[in-house]
Order: C-alpha cells, then sequence, then structure tokens
C-alpha cells in the first residue's frame, strides 16, 4: 500500500460524528405508522357527554348522534391561524381526506423526524431547585409537577421497574416493591404484568394467535396508590411449525394505567387510552396524561377503556388548526384524571403535525409540533423553512386551548420551555436555505432564537419579546437551555461550547450580558446551590469531534461574567475506549442529585474499542458518583464507580439507576441491589429475578 | 412492518449504521444530511419484505439502498444548492488539516467513483465485494478505483502547485 493510499484511508477521519444513536425511535416510528393501519375500533358515532365517571361504579352517559352531511374544505381559510372545532363527522372526513391525498401526492413518504431526537425526556426548567431531602426524590423539571419514573421511593419503600422491556418474548414484567433498611435492603413483593397469548383461527398451514403484552414504563405514589404506567401492544402472530411465528398484524398501540394499593399491592382499577403516550405528570391529585396516535390512511376514531369497557369519543369535540390542516398527521388527546373518592376523566383533543415534546407546569401543558417545508417563490427563489408550533393548554380550571404559538426553528427538549409569572419563555434552533436560481446564489442559515410570550388579559398568551441575535457562532445550534426565575443559560455547539447568560429580568429586553467558551458542550445543565450550575456533557477535540464524557462547575454569581469553577471532570475515550454515552443527558430523570450532602450521580455507558475503526465490540454500564466541591480546584471528584454486568446482551434499554433513604444508598439494576453506605462502602447485595 | 423485534433491530443498526453513515457524509458533508438518510435507509429496510439469506445480502442491500438514497438526495434542487453551499466552504476557512483537504476531494469526486473509493478505502471491502454492493463486474470496479484514485492525485498535486 502506497503512501498516498495511505491518506486517502486516513481521510476517512474528517468524517464528523453522526448526531443520531437511536435505533428504538426509528423502529418506534416505523411501528406507529403501520398501527395507522390497524382495525378501526367499532365506530358507534357515541358521543360521551361529559367523560365524568366514577371510580369502580363505572357510570357513564352516551348520547348518540347522527350526521350525514357533506362538508366543502374551501370554505375554510388555510392561512387563518386561528382555532376551530370539528362541526360534524363529515368534516372530520374531509380534513382526513384532504391530508391524505396530500400524503399520497408527496414524492416523500417520510416525514421530518429532525425534531424528534431528543424525544420528550427530559432536562433543566424553572428551577428545580436542589434536593434537600434526605429521601431520594425524582429530578423533575419543575417544582411540584411530578414527573412518572422506573423507581420511586415512598418512605422506607423503593418501587422500582427494572428497564426490561419485552414486547415479543412472551415473558413477564415486573414492578418490585423494597424495603429499604438501615444497611441492608429486602424484597417485600412485586407484581406480574404478564403476556396473554389466546388462539384465534387456524388455516391452512398456520395458526393464528392474538397476543396482548402489557410493558410497565413507569410510576407514581400517590397517597395509598401505586399508580402504573404501562405500554400496551396488541398484535397477531402466524406460527408455523413449533417455534416459527411472525407478526401477522398489529391492532393497538394504547397506554393503561393501572391503580394498586401500594401497601399490599393489590389491584384496584384500570384505564386504557388510544395512542403512545408522550407525557405523563401528577399534579396535586390530578394524573395528567398527554397521548398521541398517527393518523394514517384510514379514518380514526379514538377510544378509551375503562374497567374493560370501551367508550368511543365524541369527534366533534376535537379542535384543529386551519393554517396546519393539511399536515395535521397526528391526534393528541389531553387527560385529566383526577384521583379523589368520585374519579373524574375529562378529555381535550387536537390534530396537529408531529406531536412532539410536552413541557407541564402547574398552570399548564405546552404540546409543540413543528413542520418543515420548502417553496418556490415567484422570484426564482427556493426557500427551506423549519417552524415551530406551540400549542398552550390551560389546566387551571377546565382543559382549554385558546390559541397556538408559532416559532421559527425547532424546540428540541422540553428543557428549552419555561413558563414563569405569565411569560413562556421559549428557545429553538434551525436551518433554512435559500436558492437563487439565477444568480445560482445560496444562503445557508443556522439560527438559535429565544422567544418571550406573555398573557394578555383574557389569558391568551401573545408574542411579547425575544433574541435573535447573538446566541451561537456560526453553524452553532443550541445544545442544551436551562431556564432559571431571572435568568437562563444556553449552550450552542459546533466545535466550541459557548455558554451563554440571557438576563430576564425585565421580559420586554432579554440580554446576553456574558459567554464563556470552553471545549465540548453541556448537554444538561442543573442549578447546585443559589448560583452555580453543573454541566453534563461531552468533551470534544479542536475539530468539534466528541471524544469524552464531561463535567463542568460554573459560576453564575455574576451576570456579566459567568465563569468556570476549576478545572473540568472529563473520562476520555482512549485505545481501549471508543466512546462515552450518558443517557441521564437526554433523560434527566436518570441523574440521582443529593445535593444536601453535594452528591450527584447517574450511569455512564461505555462502548469498549473493536480492531475496526469506528466501531465497538461491546458496551458496558458503570454508575459513577461525584463529590462537589466549590473551593476545591477540581470541583468535581469520582467518589464511586461501579460497573454492573447487565443480563441482556442488547442493554441499551436498560439504566443503573441509585436513590437513597436517609444516608443509605441503593444501586438498582435489572440483577440486583447493592447497598452502600455515605462513604459508599459496598454493604450488602441481593439478588432480583 | 418487517417481522423483527426492537432488540434485533438494534443489534442490526448498530452493526450497520456506521458504514451507512460514513457513505453519506461523502454525499453530504453535514451530519444532518447524513443522518437523516441514514434513518430513511433504517426506516425503509422495517417496511420492506426483502428476506436476506444471509447477514453479507443484508449488508449489501443497506448500502445499496444507501447510496440510491444519497443520489436521489442530490439530484433534487435543495440539495444541489447545499452541495453548492459546502463547495464554496470547502474552498475556504474550514480546510484544517490534510484528511480534511483529501476527504473533500472524495466528496467531490463524480458518484460513479466516489461509491467504490469510499467502499475501498473508508470501508475496507474487496473488489470482489464492492462487485457485488454495487452489482458490476470486477474489472469495472477495478477501473473505477483506478480512475477515482486518479482523479485524487491530480486534483492534490495540482493544488500543491498552484
Amino acid at each position: 500500500m502506497s503512501e498516498f493510499d495511505d491518506k486517502i484511508r486516513r481521510s476517512k477521519n474528517a468524517i464528523e460524528e453522526s448526531n443520531i444513536n437511536n435505533p428504538s425511535f426509528i423502529y418506534n416510528q416505523v411501528k406507529e405508522k403501520e398501527m395507522n393501519y390497524k382495525p378501526q375500533l367499532n365506530f358507534k358515532r357515541a358521543l360521551a357527554s361529559s367523560l365524568a365517571i366514577l371510580l369502580m361504579i363505572g357510570f357513564m352517559t352516551v348520547v348518540f348522534i347522527v350526521n350525514n352531511r357533506g362538508f366543502d374544505l374551501d370554505s375554510i381559510d388555510r392561512n387563518n391561524l386561528d382555532i376551530r372545532t370539528i362541526s360534524s363527522i363529515d368534516e372530520y372526513q374531509a380534513i382526513h381526506n384532504a391530508r391524505v391525498a396530500k400524503i399520497r401526492s408527496s414524492a416523500n413518504g417520510y416525514y421530518d423526524e429532525e425534531a424528534s431526537e431528543k424525544g420528550d425526556t427530559g432536562a433543566p426548567g424553572e428551577a428545580q431547585i436542589q434536593n434537600e431531602s434526605p429521601v431520594y426524590e425524582t429530578n423533575n423539571q419543575e417544582k411540584e409537577v411530578n414527573e412518572a419514573d422506573i423507581v420511586k421511593v415512598d418512605g422506607d419503600y423503593i418501587y422500582y421497574i427494572p428497564a426490561v422491556f419485552d414486547y415479543y418474548g412472551g415473558k413477564s414484567n415486573y414492578v418490585y416493591k423494597l424495603k429499604g433498611q438501615e444497611k441492608e435492603c429486602v424484597i417485600e413483593g412485586s407484581i406480574e404484568f404478564t403476556p396473554s397469548k389466546t388462539f384465534a383461527s387456524e388455516d391452512n398451514d398456520s395458526k393464528l394467535y392474538n397476543h396482548v403484552t402489557p410493558v410497565p414504563r413507569d410510576m407514581f405514589i400517590y397517597n395509598d396508590y401505586l399508580i402504573v404506567r404501562l405500554d400496551k401492544r396488541y398484535y397477531t402472530a402466524r406460527y408455523q411449525g413449533s417455534s416459527t411465528y411472525y407478526v401477522d398484524h398489529y391492532s393497538g398501540y394504547n397506554t393503561e394505567i393501572r391503580i394498586y394499593n401500594k401497601n399490599d399491592l393489590s389491584f384496584i382499577n384500570s384505564y386504557e387510552f388510544d395512542g403512545y403516550n408522550l407525557a405523563i405528570r401528577l399534579i396535586d391529585d390530578q394524573l395528567y396524561l398527554v397521548n398521541m396516535v398517527y393518523l394514517g390512511t384510514n379514518l380514526y376514531y379514538p377510544a378509551i377503556c375503562i374497567d374493560e369497557e370501551k367508550y368511543d369519543i365524541d369527534v366533534t369535540k376535537i379542535k384543529y388548526f386551519p393554517y396546519l390542516m393539511d399536515d395535521s398527521n397526528t391526534l393528541v388527546s389531553i387527560y385529566r384524571i383526577t384521583l379523589a373518592d368520585e374519579i373524574k376523566i375529562e378529555d381535550l383533543e387536537i390534530m396537529i403535525p408531529n406531536a412532539s415534546i410536552v413541557y407541564v407546569d402547574k398552570s399548564g401543558i405546552y404540546i409543540t409540533s413543528y413542520r418543515t417545508y420548502s417553496e418556490e417563490k415567484d422570484d426564482n427563489t427556493y426557500h427551506y423553512y423549519q417552524e415551530s408550533y406551540v400549542f398552550p393548554i390551560s389546566i387551571k380550571e377546565e382543559l382549554k386551548i385558546e390559541n397556538m404559538l408559532k416559532i421559527k426553528g425547532l424546540v428540541q427538549d422540553r428543557y428549552w420551555i419555561d413558563a414563569y409569572d405569565n411569560y413562556l419563555r421559549i428557545a429553538s434552533t434551525g436551518r433554512e436555505y435559500h436558492y437563487d436560481y439565477y444568480s445560482l446564489r445560496s444562503y445557508n442559515n443556522t439560527f438559535n432564537l429565544l422567544t418571550i410570550f406573555k398573557k394578555d388579559e383574557n389569558d391568551i398568551w401573545q408574542y411579547y419579546a425575544s433574541i435573535d441575535e447573538g446566541l451561537g457562532e456560526i453553524n452553532e445550534q443550541i445544545k442544551s437551555v436551562r431556564f432559571n426565575d431571572n435568568y437562563c443559560t444556553i449552550v450552542t455547539f459546533v466545535q466550541t461550547d459557548p455558554l451563554y447568560y440571557i438576563d430576564l429580568t425585565d421580559p420586554l429586553n432579554p440580554i446576553i450580558t456574558s459567554e464563556l467558551k470552553i471545549s465540548g458542550y453541556s448537554g444538561y445543565q442543573h442549578p447546585y446551590k443559589d448560583n452555580y450550575i453543573i454541566g453534563v456533557g461531552y468533551e470534544a477535540d479542536e475539530r468539534g469531534r466528541v471524544n469524552g464524557l464531561k463535567i463542568s462547575l460554573f459560576d453564575a454569581s455574576d451576570k456579566d461574567n459567568i465563569k468556570l469553577v476549576g478545572n473540568s471532570l472529563t473520562l476520555m475515550t482512549d485505545d481501549t475506549v471508543l466512546s462515552y454515552h450518558a443517557n441521564a443527558i437526554n433523560d434527566p430523570r436518570e441523574f440521582m442529585f443529593d445535593l444536601s450532602r453535594d452528591i450527584f450521580g447517574f450511569d455512564v455507558v461505555t462502548y469498549e474499542r473493536s480492531t475496526q475503526a469506528n466501531s465497538y465490540t461491546r458496551y458496558n454500564h458503570t454508575y459513577y458518583v461525584f463529590k462537589i466541591d466549590v473551593d476545591s480546584d477540581d470541583p468535581i471528584s469520582i467518589v464511586l464507580k461501579e460497573e454492573e454486568k447487565m443480563k441482556s446482551n442488547y442493554s441499551y434499554y436498560e439504566n443503573i439507576r441509585m436513590v437513597f433513604i436517609g444516608s443509605t444508598y441503593y444501586l438498582l439494576s435489572s440483577n440486583d441491589v447493592k447497598v452502600f453506605d455515605d462513604s459508599f462502602t459496598a454493604l450488602e447485595k441481593i439478588e432480583l429475578n | 412492518m418487517r417481522n423483527i423485534s426492537d432488540k434485533d433491530f438494534e443489534e442490526i443498526y448498530y452493526k450497520h449504521k456506521q458504514t451507512l453513515y460514513n457513505i453519506a457524509y461523502s454525499y453530504f458533508k453535514n451530519v444532518s444530511d447524513s443522518d437523516d438518510t441514514v434513518q430513511d435507509v433504517f426506516m425503509k429496510y422495517l417496511n420492506s419484505n426483502n428476506d436476506f439469506k444471509s447477514d453479507d445480502d443484508l449488508k449489501y442491500w443497506l448500502i445499496r439502498v444507501c447510496i440510491n438514497a444519497c443520489i436521489n438526495e442530490i439530484k433534487s434542487t435543495y440539495k444541489k444548492k447545499v452541495m453548492l453551499d459546502n463547495d464554496i466552504s470547502l474552498n475556504n476557512d474550514s480546510i484544517k488539516n490534510e484528511d480534511d483537504e483529501i476527504f473533500s476531494y472524495v466528496y467531490n469526486l463524480p458518484l460513479q467513483y466516489k461509491d467504490v473509493i469510499v467502499l475501498y478505502y473508508y470501508e475496507s471491502y474487496s473488489v470482489d465485494e464492492i462487485s457485488k454492493i454495487l452489482k458490476i463486474s470486477q474489472a469495472n470496479v477495478k477501473k473505477r478505483l483506478e480512475r477515482g484514485r486518479n482523479i485524487l492525485k491530480t486534483k492534490i498535486s495540482e493544488d500543491k502547485y498552484e
């Protein structure tokens, strides 16, 4: 091989790292789309008059409606940004037909999923102030807005769902109840979720079986209740011979809420809702669910199921937006379940394009959606845009939506949105292209924005102010955002990590007051003490290529001079490690913060390098616990590094969690529970099944 | 949708993603378009009913689909424009070292040479394998390799003496 050949081979190093590493996202997208072809529920043309339902008594008023009139869609002004309510079944059918016609006439069958890369997974917002409690709490984005999670601590008890999601293997999934005693841990009980398989039919060479797989995904503890959210998949499999089978068709992808008595784990009741869950929150005694169904080429009728009784939802209540009508490919349902003696369920449905990120605070639910589109203009220029829409749902009294908010670019994480004191602050990032056919000139631009909306006297959000210059250098896009009451910090990245401090004291006049440039970037920011920020992200070389994990501490006490405290802690790639990945950056619920003791931790996945370039042999999970000391030159230090061998060969979905009760720490994995004292000395290990 | 579990799909994804990404990057020279294309290829895989007799069959199919997806994209008006942007930037500040410089020439190679150069040099496929992937004869692969290599050599030496 000549030196020249070597040079060509080496030029592969110029390829930048991919930003996406999410097979499950692709898999679920395809699966969701296929679900659109599921056999539809029997449409009874029924109107559930209020969905006020009594738990266990099961009372519901059903009113039948008949409406066969046609509907002229051209009478609707598509430039109108206002909201409309579907007036009849025919209008619903007409909107559906128009959207399907657009899909079929489109050359490109796929939608742009860019805005969903990070998913609704979590990061910072209005001060989730430091956790001063000696008992573990989920790292919630908003104070008093509880997020469901795979682990919850209630007094001396730990409830835990090992993150093993088995949809097709026919194995059971569990919720464990563990008692955390001083220096030890015992299994008190468990709930088993067993897939079912029932014979359906038979033909010449095969048998068909219907499968239902309930998979627990996360949970809440409320009073005496353990509330578990399950993904429930329905499919029919065709079996040929004793072991060969394949999925014949899917007939449902639903979300089920099962309520148990937390003390004896006895079952109380269940509620099943159509669609994929985008968000679930518990605020006081009210459980909020935001579910989404992709609208396919078959007309879809939403439904819910209460204690195994199915009810159709009245489609003439659905809200939609003429401006977005032809691209509204998702039906989002917002449910509010009041957990009182008399259980009450309320619902609101909206049809929007590509529902994605959901942010929830005590006053409202903010659902985002986006479109990317291009157009040729009369002046022979070609334009490509990215546009996001935020749909604010008021939850103060009845569930209500008044208007939609339009923003340039994409909102890629729920921590990029924050409601504070009658203001809604939203960060967005995007790309736009213009191309002039005559001059052959083109303009390729990335942009980062902070947009502020204010509620008017009628409680309707209106545009108020924005920062559209100065955030990020050329080609840089936002990586993370953290809102605090009167300021926010924003990280952009291509090669370095400018960390911007934005003073929001005067919402009409937001100002970038300082910026700090260091290598790499923080993908998640967490407030610490009054004026510090913990940044967890990735280190990068001088060309912007990620080459390690990085944890930094920033001092934001001087708004005109945000600065790095001491040295950052880095875990660098080397001859044996190809890359590090911390899923907690994408899903901050995975962080354990014990900030009253200056401790935090998270699971780090290490990819071992193989002999082939840019590939790995296996990955390992290691739980790291860090200690913060603001006065040290190295303010972040490692106090525990515990490797866990996972059971599954494909443990991508699994992660290790740590919780604490008093001064005892419990490290939870699908294999076992390890107990540590507050100096992180191992005390005990118990096996899980 | 193909009958495959999410775990099995994950394994296939991680096995082939980097190769597909490298190919796409050699067409677009930007992360977002390359990522989009790779995502598209895997979606096509999940939506297809092709029966792959071996791992190699699957690998070759994915690469072919990826190359076709890249070509379709760059033929669209929008991508022509984006590539123009990249050409401009290549001639300016973004070239930081020799790797970048040579990659920029690979990126600018005519399509029929780019595929063989990328598969041969970046992905270490043999001439025999490339002929199976691209469904062309081994002699043709060798010819394209030789010509692609010569173009790169000429470009690099031209620039040195400019």
